[in-house]
C-alpha cells in the first residue's frame, strides 16, 4: 500500500469520523437523545485521526521521503531535524493539518462540560472540522512526486529561507491555536440561538472568547517580530493583506468581548453579541479565503499563488454565512431585548461607542484588504478608483513586483497611506473612550467622583505630553496620541490598583488596557518619532558616526549557515557589539535576500537594514574572460585563450596567452603557472611564473577557471590604488519599540488572567491546580462593587 | 447558588448530626423508586428532588466543603457537587418571545427515564457501513493509490506526468479505424488528435531535443488527417484550427516558412468563428506558432495569449500558461 493511499484513507477516515460527530450531534435537538453517545465517539475519533495525520506527515519528513510531493517541496536533506517538524506547516496542505488539529483538540474540552449546549456548540465545531478537513483533502499533502523518469528524487527543494528561522516553529502554530479557538464562540452563539438560551451561551462562551483573543494578539506580536527583526520589510506592521485579515478578526473578536461584558452583566445587546460572534468567525474564514485562493498574489509582500481552493473555501465562506445568518434571522424575534443605560456617563454608553468605533476600525481595514476583489467586480473598479485614488496612494499590482503588468481593468490595491488616514482618528476616539470607560458603573456614575479619579493620571499625562512636545512635535497626531494614552495608561493602572484589594484575578481587562496603550506609545515614538531613513556608505576597514553611532564595516562573510552577511560594529558611548545584516543571492527564490540587523536598547532600536555591497576593486588586476581586453595602468590586456598543455610553448602546466598593448606597440605574452606535484603545502604548491612587461612591470597569471575560460591577470610594480570594498546600509533609529513589544505582551497576560477568571465563573473545571488559585482570589462571583467610582 | 439548608430543611447553624437526617429523611420520601404508578410528570419531579437532595448532602455532609460554602467560594464548592450522570433534556428551550424569562425559570432541564445508549442496530449498522464507505472513497479519490500529483502550474494541453510513449498504442488503434471507416469524421479526428498529442507531449517536455526532431512528421500526419476529416466537413473549425496549429509547429520544426505560413493562415481563418471553449487553446497554439515562426512575431505572439489573459477568468490554467509564456518571451 502506498503511502499516498495509506494517507488518504486517513483523511478520509478522518472526514467520516467528523461527519459523523457533527451529524450525530445535530439530531440530538430534535430529541434523537440516542445519537449523543455517536457525536462523542466521533468527536474522540476525529482526534485520533488527525494526530494519525500528523504523526505520518512528520514521519515523512523525518525519514525524508522525498517521493511525497509535500516532503520534495518544503524539505530537503541539509534541513535541520525540527526544521523538519516545522517543514509540516510550511505549505498550504500542512497549514490546514494544524489548524484542525488544534480545532479537534479544543472539540475535546467541549465534550460533556458544555452540558446542555454540547450537541449544538459541537455539533456546529465538528461540521468546521469536518469543512477543513475537506480542504485538506483536495490540497492532499500525500500526493506523490513522480520524476519523468519513474525515479523517486534523492533530495528535496529546501525549505524557503525566509521561513527557516524560529520564528516559523512558532508562530503559525499559534496562529492557528487562535483560529480554531474562534470556532467555539461561534458555535456557542449558534447553540444559544438554536437553543434559545440567549444568556448562558455568553457565560461559558466568554472565556473562549477572550483565549482566542489573547493567543491570535500573541500571534499577531510574533508575525510583527519576525517582520520586524528578520524579513526587512521595514518595521512590524506594514498593512499588508495578510497582516490586515488577521488583525480584523481580532478587532471584532475584541468588540464581541465588549458586548458580552455588556450583556452578562445587565442583559442588553443580546442581538450585538450573536451578530458579533457570526460576523467575527465569518471574517476569520474570509481572512483565509483572501489569502489562500490567491484573489490577492498581486497585492502581498507574501506570495500566494491560486492553489485550487477558491470555489471550495468560497462555497465554505458562503455557508458559513448562510448558517449564520440564517440562525440570527430565525431567532431574531424571539430575542428579549433590554435597553442599555440612558445616561452617558456609564460602562453601558462606552461599551456600546467602543464596540461602534471598533467596528468601524475593523471595517475600514477590511474595506482596504477587499479592494482588489470589490474592485474586480466589472464596471466597478474604475469608478472607485477615481474615488479612491483622489485620496489615497493606490496599488495598481506593481508595488510589490516591479516586474509585473500594472492591471488595466480596474482593478487596484490600497497601501499604508489608505489605513494611516484612516485608522489614525478612530484609534484616537478609541483611546479617549478607553481612559473614562473603565472608571464609570455600569449603569450610572457619580460626574464628581469621576474627576477625582482622573485628577493624578491626568497630570502624569500632561507631564508625559510636554517631555513629547519638548523632544519635537512631529504632528499633531503624535502629542495627541501620547497625551490621551498616557492618560488612559493612568486611568487603567488606577483601576488596577483599586481592583487589586478584590482579587488579582479581575485585573485582566486593566492589564489588555494598558498593554494596548503602551503599544499605541511605542507605535507613535517608533514611527513618528524615528529618525529618517538615512543611507551610509561605509569602506571595508573604516568607521562612520550616525545619529550617535559609530558604525564599522569589518567585510563581507559567510556566517555559520552559508548565508552573506555584511560584518559590521556599533558602538555607541564605549558600548561595542556586533551588527550582522544578512545580504546574498537566494538561487531558489532568484532573488537577493536582505534581512535587517537590529540593536535593541531600553529607549531605542538601531536599525540597520542592507542595501549593496561593492566589493573590493584592485586596479593592479584585470579579470578577463577569453577575448575581452581591459587596461590596467598603461597596459592594454586581451586574453586570447589558454594555451593547450600539449604543444610545447612553455614549460609551465598552465598558461595564458595575452597581447599587451603599451603605448600603441603589441607584444604577445605567455603568463603560468606550474604546479609542484611533491609540495605537501598546498600554499605553496602553486608557483607563478612572471613574465616581464614592455614598461618595466610583471605581469602574473594570479588566478584561472577553465570552465568559464576567465583568468585574473596581476600586474605587479605599478603599485595602483585598491578601492576597498563597501556596504551600503540605511540607518534608522526607531525610540520605543520595546514599548510595542512589551505592550502586547501585557495584554497578551492581561487577557489569559481574564480568561482564567470567566473560565473559573463560567463553573470550568480546569483540575485541581486552580482551586488554590481560586480560594487565594476570593472576590470571584461578588459584586463588582470595588471596580466602580460610585 | 443554591441555598443547600434550604434543600435539605434545616437552620444555617444545625450540627452534622441534625444534617445527616434531615437528608435520610427526605431521600426516603423523594425515591423515585418507590413512585410506581404515578404521573411521568411528578415522577421527573422526583427524580430532580433526589439530585437536589444528593449534591446539597455532598457539601453539607463534608466539614470542609460545607466551610467553603459558608465562606461563598463558589468555584470550590461547585465542583464537589455530584453530578449524578444526570439526563440533560436537550432539546431547545420554550420559546421566549421576547419577555425577559423569569428567575425560575429552568435553563438547564432535565429528562426522566436511563440515560440511552446508542442502541445496538445503529452502532452495528455504523461499524459496517462507515469503514466501507472510507476505503471505497479513498480507493476512487486515490484511484487505487496510483494517481499521481496534479501539478498545479500544468499546462493546460499536456499531461505533465505522462510518459512521453503513452499513445503509440491508441495511435495504432485509431488508424485502424480510419482504415476501416474511411469516411467517419470521428475516426480521422481521433487519429488526429492522437498524433498531434503524441508529438505535443514531447513538445512540452523536452524541446529541442532528438526525440522531438523524431517526431516532427507526426506534425504533417496530424495535419494531413485533419484535412481529411475537414473534407467531409469543410465547416468544422475546430478541426480546421488544429490543423493550421499542426502546419505550423510542422513548418517550424523543419525550417519549412510555406508550411508555417499555410498553418498561420489557417488558423487566422479559424479564430473568429470559434466556439468559445475552444479559443483560449487555439490562442495558446497561434502564439506558439508566431513565436518560432522565421522571422519570428513575438509582438503578435503575445498579443494572441494577451487576449487569453483577458477571455478568462485570471485563475484559469489557460490565463495562467499565457501569463507565464507572456513573462518568458518579454524577458527576451
Amino acid at each position: 500500500m502506498s503511502v499516498y493511499f495509506f494517507g488518504t484513507l486517513l483523511i478520509v477516515a478522518t472526514i467520516a469520523m467528523a461527519a459523523m460527530a457533527s451529524i450525530s450531534y445535530l439530531l440530538v435537538p430534535t430529541g434523537r437523545q440516542s445519537a449523543l453517545t455517536y457525536g462523542r465517539i466521533g468527536t474522540r475519533l476525529t482526534m485520533v485521526g488527525v494526530l494519525a495525520v500528523v504523526v505520518l506527515l512528520n514521519y515523512l519528513f523525518v525519514a525524508q521521503r522525498y517521493d511525497v510531493e509535500y516532503v520534495y517541496n518544503y524539505s530537503s536533506q541539509e534541513l535541520e531535524p525540527y526544521f523538519r517538524v516545522a517543514a509540516v506547516w510550511a505549505g498550504q496542505p500542512g497549514s490546514f493539518v494544524i489548524w484542525v488539529l488544534w480545532g479537534v483538540i479544543g472539540a475535546q474540552f467541549l465534550i460533556r462540560r458544555t452540558r446542555h449546549a454540547e450537541p449544538y456548540v459541537l455539533g456546529i465545531v465538528m461540521a468546521i472540522q469536518f469543512g477543513l478537513l475537506v480542504c485538506m483533502l483536495v490540497r492532499n499533502p500525500f500526493i506523490l512526486h513522480i520524476t519523468p523518469d519513474g525515479v523517486p528524487p534523492t533530495d528535496g527543494k529546501g525549505l524557503n529561507p525566509t521561513l527557516h528561522n524560529m520564528w516559523m516553529l512558532i508562530h503559525p502554530p499559534i496562529l492557528f491555536i487562535g483560529f480554531a479557538l474562534m470556532a467555539i464562540p461561534f458555535g456557542y452563539a449558534i447553540a444559544g440561538l438554536w437553543r434559545r438560551d440567549y444568556d448562558g451561551w455568553v457565560l461559558a462562551a466568554l472565556p473562549w472568547t477572550i483565549a482566542s483573543w489573547a493567543v491570535l494578539g500573541l500571534a499577531l506580536l510574533l508575525g510583527g517580530y519576525w517582520a520586524y527583526e528578520t524579513l526587512g520589510w521595514g518595521g512590524y506592521w506594514g498593512w499588508d493583506p495578510v497582516e490586515n485579515s488577521a488583525l480584523v478578526p481580532w478587532l471584532t473578536v475584541a468588540a464581541l468581548i465588549h458586548a458580552m461584558l455588556v450583556q452578562r452583566a445587565g442583559g442588553a445587546m443580546r442581538r450585538t453579541t450573536v451578530v458579533l460572534a457570526v460576523v467575527t468567525y465569518v471574517l476569520v474564514f474570509y481572512s483565509t479565503f483572501l489569502t489562500r485562493s490567491g484573489v490577492l498574489s498581486s497585492f502581498s509582500v507574501h506570495s500566494f499563488v491560486a492553489e485550487g481552493l477558491k470555489w471550495l473555501m468560497t462555497g465554505f465562506l458562503a455557508s458559513l454565512a448562510l448558517v449564520g445568518g440564517g440562525f440570527i434571522a430565525w431567532r431574531w424575534r424571539d430575542i428579549p431585548s433590554k435597553a442599555l443605560s440612558e445616561k452617558l456617563l456609564s460602562r453601558d454608553s462606552f461599551f456600546a461607542l467602543m464596540i461602534l468605533v471598533v467596528m468601524l476600525m475593523a471595517g475600514v481595514v477590511a474595506l482596504g484588504t477587499s479592494m482588489p476583489v470589490i474592485s474586480a467586480i466589472p464596471g466597478v473598479g474604475s469608478s472607485l478608483q477615481s474615488f479612491f485614488g483622489s485620496m489615497f496612494q493606490l496599488d495598481d499590482g506593481t508595488t510589490y513586483d516591479m516586474n509585473a503588468q500594472p492591471f488595466e481593468d480596474g482593478r487596484f490595491g490600497l497601501v499604508g497611506s489608505f489605513y494611516s488616514t484612516t485608522v489614525a482618528p478612530l484609534g484616537l476616539i478609541m483611546t479617549v473612550l478607553m481612559i473614562f470607560g473603565p472608571l464609570l458603573g455600569w449603569r450610572d456614575s457619580n460626574p464628581r467622583h469621576l474627576l477625582r479619579a482622573i485628577r493624578w493620571p491626568g497630570v502624569v499625562a500632561v507631564v508625559v505630553t510636554c517631555v513629547a512636545i519638548v523632544l519635537g512635535t512631529r504632528s499633531l497626531y503624535a502629542v495627541a496620541y501620547v497625551a490621551l494614552a498616557t492618560f488612559a495608561i493612568g486611568t487603567n493602572v488606577l483601576m488596577i490598583v483599586r481592583t487589586l484589594k478584590g482579587g488579582w484575578l479581575r485585573i485582566g481587562g486593566y492589564m489588555a488596557h494598558v498593554g494596548l496603550m503602551l503599544f499605541i506609545v511605542g507605535a507613535v515614538a517608533s514611527t513618528w518619532y524615528a529618525t529618517p531613513e538615512t543611507r551610509v556608505v561605509i569602506p571595508e576597514g573604516e568607521k562612520m558616526a550616525i545619529y550617535g553611532y559609530d558604525i564599522s564595516f569589518n567585510g563581507w562573510r559567510m556566517d555559520a549557515n552559508g548565508r552573506g552577511v555584511l560584518d559590521m560594529t556599533v558602538n555607541r558611548g564605549g558600548n561595542e557589539s556586533p551588527a550582522t545584516p544578512q545580504l546574498y543571492f537566494n538561487s531558489r527564490m532568484g532573488a537577493t535576500m536582505a534581512t535587517p540587523s537590529v540593536r535593541s536598547e531600553i529607549f531605542q532600536d538601531l536599525y540597520i537594514s542592507p542595501v549593496e555591497y561593492t566589493p573590493a576593486f584592485d586596479r593592479n588586476i584585470a579579470d578577463l574572460e577569453e577575448g575581452q581586453s581591459k587596461k590596467v595602468g598603461p597596459y592594454t590586456i586581451t586574453f586570447n585563450g589558454f594555451v593547450v598543455p600539449t604543444d610545447h610553448s612553455s614549460n609551465a602546466d598552465i598558461s595564458a596567452r595575452l597581447s599587451v598593448n603599451y603605448e600603441g606597440q603589441t607584444t604577445e605574452i605567455v603568463p603560468g603557472i606550474v604546479i609542484l606535484a611533491d609540495e605537501p603545502d598546498p600554499a605553496k604548491a602553486i608557483k607563478e611564473m612572471p613574465v616581464d612587461l614592455p614598461g618595466g612591470h610583471k605581469a602574473s597569471l594570479a588566478a584561472f577557471d577553465p570552465t568559464q575560460k576567465r583568468v585574473i591577470i596581476n600586474v605587479s610594480g605599478l603599485n595602483l590604488p585598491v578601492e576597498p570594498a563597501r556596504a551600503v546600509v540605511t540607518v534608522t533609529v526607531k525610540p520605543g519599540v520595546v514599548l510595542v513589544w512589551s505592550g502586547i505582551i501585557i495584554g497578551v497576560l492581561g487577557g489569559l488572567l481574564a480568561v482564567l477568571r470567566r473560565a473559573l465563573e463560567a463553573g470550568m473545571t480546569l483540575g485541581t491546580v486552580w482551586s488554590s488559585a481560586s480560594l487565594w482570589a476570593r472576590g470571584l462571583g461578588r459584586e463588582d462593587a470595588l471596580s466602580r467610582v460610585k | 447558588m443554591v441555598d443547600f439548608y434550604a434543600v435539605l430543611q434545616v437552620a444555617r447553624d444545625a450540627d452534622q448530626a441534625t444534617i445527616t437526617a434531615a437528608y435520610q429523611r427526605l431521600r426516603q420520601a423523594y425515591n423515585p423508586d418507590a413512585l410506581q404508578g404515578v404521573s411521568e410528570e411528578l415522577r421527573v419531579l422526583a427524580s430532580e428532588r433526589a439530585l437536589a437532595l444528593e449534591q446539597a448532602y455532598a457539601i453539607l455532609g463534608d466539614v470542609t466543603m460545607r466551610a467553603a460554602y459558608d465562606a461563598g467560594v463558589t468555584s470550590v464548592v461547585e465542583r464537589a457537587i455530584p453530578v449524578a450522570d444526570p439526563i440533560y433534556d436537550y432539546r431547545p428551550l420554550p420559546a421566549a418571545q421576547q419577555q425577559e424569562r423569569t428567575a425560575e425559570f429552568n435553563t438547564k432541564p432535565l429528562r426522566s427515564g436511563r440515560s440511552v445508549a446508542g442502541d445496538r442496530q445503529t452502532a452495528l449498522w455504523l461499524t459496517v457501513v462507515i469503514p466501507l464507505v472510507i476505503v471505497l472513497a479513498t480507493y476512487i479519490i486515490t484511484d487505487g493509490g496510483r494517481r499521481t500529483a496534479p501539478s498545479n502550474d500544468a499546462p493546460p494541453v499536456a499531461v505533465a506526468t505522462a510518459v512521453s510513449d503513452q499513445f503509440e498504442e491508441a495511435i495504432l488503434t485509431a488508424r485502424r479505424a480510419t482504415e476501416e471507416n474511411p469516411t467517419s469524421i470521428s475516426a480521422w479526428v481521433d487519429y488526429a488528435n492522437l498524433l498531434y498529442n503524441s508529438v505535443q507531449i514531447v513538445r512540452e517536455q523536452q524541446p529541442g531535443s532528438t526525440l522531438y526532431f523524431n517526431r516532427l512528421a507526426r506534425w504533417q500526419m496530424a495535419a494531413d488527417a485533419y484535412a481529411k476529416a475537414l473534407s467531409f466537413d469543410p465547416s468544422n473549425v475546430v478541426v480546421q484550427a488544429d490543423m493550421g496549429a499542426s502546419r505550423c509547429f510542422y513548418g517550424n520544426g523543419i525550417g519549412s516558412s510555406p508550411d508555417s505560413a499555410a498553418g498561420l493562415a489557417l488558423l487566422r481563418e479559424a479564430l473568429p468563428t470559434l466556439p468559445d471553449s475552444e479559443k483560449p487553446r487555439v490562442l495558446l497554439n497561434l502564439g506558439y506558432c508566431l513565436a518560432e515562426i522565421t522571422p519570428q512575431q513575438i509582438d503578435a505572439a503575445i498579443e494572441a495569449w494577451q487576449q487569453i489573459v483577458d477571455i478568462e477568468p485570471s485563475d484559469s490554467p489557460f490565463a495562467i500558461q499565457a501569463t507565464k509564456l507572456i513573462a518568458q518571451l518579454s524577458n527576451r
